[in-house]
């Protein structure tokens, strides 16, 4: 059982298991440099995308800049 | 030149960036306006719909990026949007806005001041949006607050300084600077903000949804320079009766008696 499956912004979705947060982000071609990532209601810093792998049933938000006064 | 925090900024104008038709206009604008200080808000990423890179371009600028609150219900939402904020930003400023009623965009003052006080205390830059009260002002001052932003009327009503009076309170007692915030809707009543002693004013709708952006940017730069030339001039007193300003002497036409 090599694939788990995640939520990511509440869709489901399936990624290798061990694939890091990094590469999942990757998955999705966002601007690394403007997203922040939360991952069971915890902002999961940037410094730590790359080492930290997916675990099943991970519930992952998304979080970007929009515009607003 | 005012101050925040650690920054100095040239302009006494800071924008927004809500509600423009599109990014490159409201770039623009930004430009015309001269300010080195805009806001922006956090949203959960939606891969469905495209949206316009409003942070590049600004990145690549020398404008300092305010996030906001915006959407937070309470101290603890907030709390946590200022943490996603840095996060994408890397700033630990952050305008600090809870308003959980959608009619009137009523700033919340309890939990603003609990936020605040968690937000100062972890070593972010605060400026929080309040209603125009001088008591609260002075709370969100000793719990470190950078700067106090009181509302002139509510959000993007464009209906001016209904708050005046007390403005003039919180503008009086103030330590940090104040600027007044939401509900500015003409060049003329930002010129009024800054003849009060605001240190700077934040205008985002009013600019906005002009027909022509850029060019009310600019007539809103021209505004704030000339309010705080007057606020430095000295305005005049008010009398509640005439004041002569032709000199006094026995009346002009004496001889004729």
């Amino acid at each position: 059982m090599n694939q788990i499956n995640i939520k990511v912004n509440g869709e489901p979705f399936t990624v290798s298991k061990d694939e890091s947060l990094e590469t999942l982000l990757l998955s999705y071609q966002v601007n690394l440099n403007s997203v922040a990532l939360v991952r069971g209601g915890q902002v999961v810093p940037k410094t730590l995308w790359a080492i930290t792998p997916c675990e099943a049933d991970d519930e992952i938000e998304l979080f970007g800049v929009v515009a607003g006064g | 030149m005012l101050k925040i925090a650690d920054t100095v900024f040239d302009s006494r104008l800071f924008t927004g960036t809500g509600k423009y038709a599109c990014a490159n206009t409201m770039l623009a604008a930004i430009e015309a306006s001269r300010s080195q200080l805009v806001t922006m808000a956090m949203k959960r990423l939606d891969f469905h719909s495209g949206s316009d890179d409003i942070l590049r371009p600004l990145q690549g600028s020398n404008i300092k990026l305010l996030p906001n609150t915006s959407g937070a219900r309470n101290a603890q939402e907030a709390v946590f949007v200022a943490e996603l904020a840095r996060e994408v930003l890397g700033t630990h400023w952050i305008k600090l806005e809870i308003h959980p009623d959608p009619k009137y965009l009523m700033p919340d003052p309890i939990e603003t001041l609990k936020a605040a006080e968690t937000l100062c205390n972890k070593g972010y830059v605060v400026l929080p949006y309040v209603h125009a009260d001088p008591v609260l002002c002075r709370r969100l001052e000793e719990v470190g607050c950078a700067a106090v932003m009181p509302l002139g009327s509510p959000i993007g009503s464009n209906q001016g300084l209904a708050t005046e009076t007390f403005l003039k309170i919180i503008i009086d007692q103030a330590k940090v600077p104040v600027v007044v915030d939401a509900g500015i809707g003409t060049p003329s009543q930002a010129m009024q903000a800054m003849e009060l002693g605001a240190d700077a004013v934040l205008v985002n709708t009013a600019i906005a949804s002009s027909a022509d952006p850029i060019l009310m940017a600019r007539c809103f730069a021209e505004a704030v320079d000339t309010g705080r030339s007057a606020y430095l001039a000295g305005l005049g007193k008010v009398s509640a009766v005439a004041q002569h300003t032709s000199p006094q002497q026995a009346p002009l036409t004496a001889f004729l008696d």
